[in-house]
């Protein structure tokens, strides 16, 4: 993000008088790409603070750097400057095991979809399931849940090639939403990603898309949205 | 049970996998051909000498390969034929002489319609062999049984696997048809008295069989005395190496280390004085295979050529998987983004770098097997597919994959998630 702040942007969270731990916590964080003389800065001095619970919509043009900052977050790129706390754990100059196992905890709407061709929605959202090491008889139960929630239940051993956009879409949430951690519940953390422009059906913030649907049905997930449309109400 | 990604994998995009089947069934075939290639310049090696019955050699030291055998006297074999542990020594005569392929079958030699590819009355060289039809050298009962019928100079048998050029009566190969045929062997004449079938690979185009007295009238410029081979059948073969230190002394060969890893070293200054050199069937094979395998130029080709087709494979493969992964790179980021490790992946690539690999090999296999024939029958090259061969090319195929996967796997790697996409 080109535009500095010094304020950590952050509601508070809380829950009676008590203040919901952080999730996200970003200080000083500088981003670059390209090397040599072809070097250029895309995120300056960046912070950011986020708890547990709360639901952040960051907005912007086109090349502030939304996408690099939530790809930063989201651990599919590597910290260069500054600090880097996702759930409490310091990313920047940390190790691969770290950050796999950060990856496990987090779910990613990815853009794209990026669903596997060749996998039925079901085994799609299996492959997140067998990570988190799920018993397969609970996990098939969950997944049958999530995906008729998520309006497939009919498409449920469909290939992603059979499926609409939405549906995709509807999809890709639930690729790593299944925390190992017993205490929480799933959906944890998520972070919908859409910097194309579409409209209010399709956006991940109108209240049928896919990501506010997850979100409102779980007690207290993080929820980071990134848009380059001012949000409509 | 884990979801198999990368049997879904294979399975789901049928043009990829084809296209993957066909490079590496490709490259396969490739070191299947070269191998077996090699495998003929080998077989070419021993053919004669595997069909011959003996535990100890004698033959000249001035031995050059089996078409140049040299000569040496047959008394040395009568001296062999004294020892106790010996249970036969028997002489066998074996040289290039020259075949005039028979023109009997001509109807009429002044019609104008004759063929002009119809080799009738040309001379071709002949592996000739000279063995006693009532205890003849070799091991198979059926070349033994036809042997019999060689009861005159003037007989031979011709081996059905020499090339058409010998002038076979059907244009093909010898066959019934050519009994009886009469042609010229050297500068006599001989009566076709039966078949046989051995091949001799690459040494020669032909062979025929006849007894020492036909073959001395096929080689003039050798005398009965003269022998090529001393052939020594043992009672008890574990004892060659002993039997052999035996003969040595007797005939006053220096003693020296030879093995069949040594035979490289023979200094044949330390040879002048003996007239015979005594090997075990594991030299003699060493020996022939080093003289066709390094020796001559067409083993060194060949050689080479199974590490070209090698390293052709390897690249074939590379760019195929190469491609596969680089198709394939938004879902294993995906996979990565979700938390999952590089030994995961890198699990996934390789099933599926093998899954392709077996896939590959087995068409590959019907395919050589039958190149294989079809090379045999148009060149004469000895051509077998041996569990060996398979083994060998099935392994290679495997580590191939295996390579090529893991080097196209890098870039998945060192690469973060978001780059991937």
């Amino acid at each position: 993000m080109t535009d500095q702040t010094t304020i950590p942007a952050t509601s508070g969270a809380f829950v009676g008088d008590l203040q919901l731990p952080l999730t996200v916590q970003v200080k000083n964080l500088n981003h670059f790409f390209g090397e040599g003389e072809l070097r250029k800065q895309a995120l300056f001095d960046n912070y950011l603070e986020v708890r547990r619970g709360e639901i952040v919509i960051m907005t912007g043009p086109s090349g502030s750097g939304k996408t690099t900052l939530l790809t930063l977050i989201g651990t599919l790129r590597t910290a260069q400057e500054g600090s880097l706390k996702v759930l409490g754990k310091q990313l920047q100059g940390c190790d691969r095991d770290l950050i796999v196992n950060v990856r496990r905890e987090l779910g990613f709407i990815f853009q794209a979809h990026n669903l596997f061709e060749s996998l039925t929605a079901y085994q799609n959202v299996n492959m997140a399931a067998e990570l988190a090491g799920l018993d397969p008889m609970i996990a098939e139960g969950r997944i049958k849940s999530l995906l008729t929630r998520l309006g497939l239940g009919d498409r449920i051993h469909y290939k992603p090639k059979s499926l609409s956009g939405g549906q995709k879409q509807s999809e890709s949430p639930s690729h790593g939403d299944w925390s190992t951690n017993p205490n929480s519940s799933w959906p944890t953390n998520r972070l919908p990603h859409s910097t194309k422009n579409q409209d209010e059906k399709s956006s991940p913030f109108s209240k049928s898309s896919p990501a506010t649907r997850a979100a409102r049905s779980s007690w207290s997930p993080t929820t980071i949205a990134f848009s380059t449309l001012p949000i409509a109400s | 049970m884990k979801t198999p990604l990368a049997w879904k994998n294979i399975k789901h995009n049928k043009t990829r996998t084809a296209i993957g089947v066909a490079g590496v069934g490709f490259a396969v075939i490739l070191i299947f051909m070269q191998i077996g290639f090699k495998g003929a310049i080998k077989k070419t090696a021993t053919q004669i000498y595997d069909a011959l019955e003996f535990d100890l050699m004698l033959r000249s030291p001035a031995y050059l390969h089996l078409t140049e055998p040299r000569a040496f006297p047959r008394s040395r074999v009568f001296q062999a034929a004294s020892l106790s542990e010996v249970a036969n020594a028997r002489p066998f005569y074996l040289g290039l002489s020259e075949w005039q392929a028979p023109v009997s079958h001509l109807a009429d030699i002044n019609s104008a319609t004759i063929d002009p590819d119809d080799p009738a009355g040309q001379w071709r060289s002949i592996i000739t062999m000279g063995t006693d039809p009532h205890d003849p050298v070799f091991l198979r009962k059926d070349i033994c049984q036809k042997a019999k019928l060689l009861s005159d100079p003037r007989f031979v048998l011709i081996d059905s696997e020499s090339k058409p050029e010998y002038g076979p009566a059907t244009g093909g190969e010898f066959s019934e048809a050519d009994l009886g045929v009469e042609t010229a062997l050297g500068p006599q004449r001989v009566r076709i008295v039966g078949l046989f079938r051995l091949g001799t690979g690459m040494a020669s185009n032909g062979a025929c069989l006849t007894n020492p007295e036909g073959y001395i009238r096929a080689c003039p410029w050798q005398t009965i005395d003269q022998i090529n081979f001393g052939l020594i059948k043992l009672h008890d073969p574990s004892t060659a190496t002993q039997v052999k230190r035996q003969l040595q002394k007797m005939y006053g060969i220096p003693e020296r280390v030879t093995s069949a890893e040594s035979f490289r070293n023979f200094e044949a200054a330390t040879l002048t004085n003996v007239d015979v050199e005594i090997l075990t069937r594991a030299e003699v094979n060493a020996h022939e295979e080093y003289r066709w395998v390094v020796d001559t130029p067409l083993g060194q080709i060949f050689s080479l050529g199974v590490w070209v087709a090698l390293f052709v494979g390897i690249a074939i493969v590379y760019q195929v998987l190469s491609s596969d992964i680089a198709n394939m790179m938004g879902e294993y980021a995906t996979l990565k983004a979700m938390g999952y490790n590089n030994r995961y992946l890198t699990g996934v690539v390789l099933q599926q770098s093998v899954l392709l690999a077996l896939v590959g090999y087995v068409p590959s296999l019907l395919i050589s097997a039958l190149l294989y024939e079809v090379v045999e029958a148009a060149s004469g090259m000895p051509m077998f597919m041996t569990p060996k061969i398979m083994f060998i090319v099935f392994v290679l195929a495997i580590a191939m994959c295996v390579v090529s996967g893991m080097g196209a796997l890098r870039k998945l790697y060192q690469a973060d998630p978001a780059d991937l996409f």
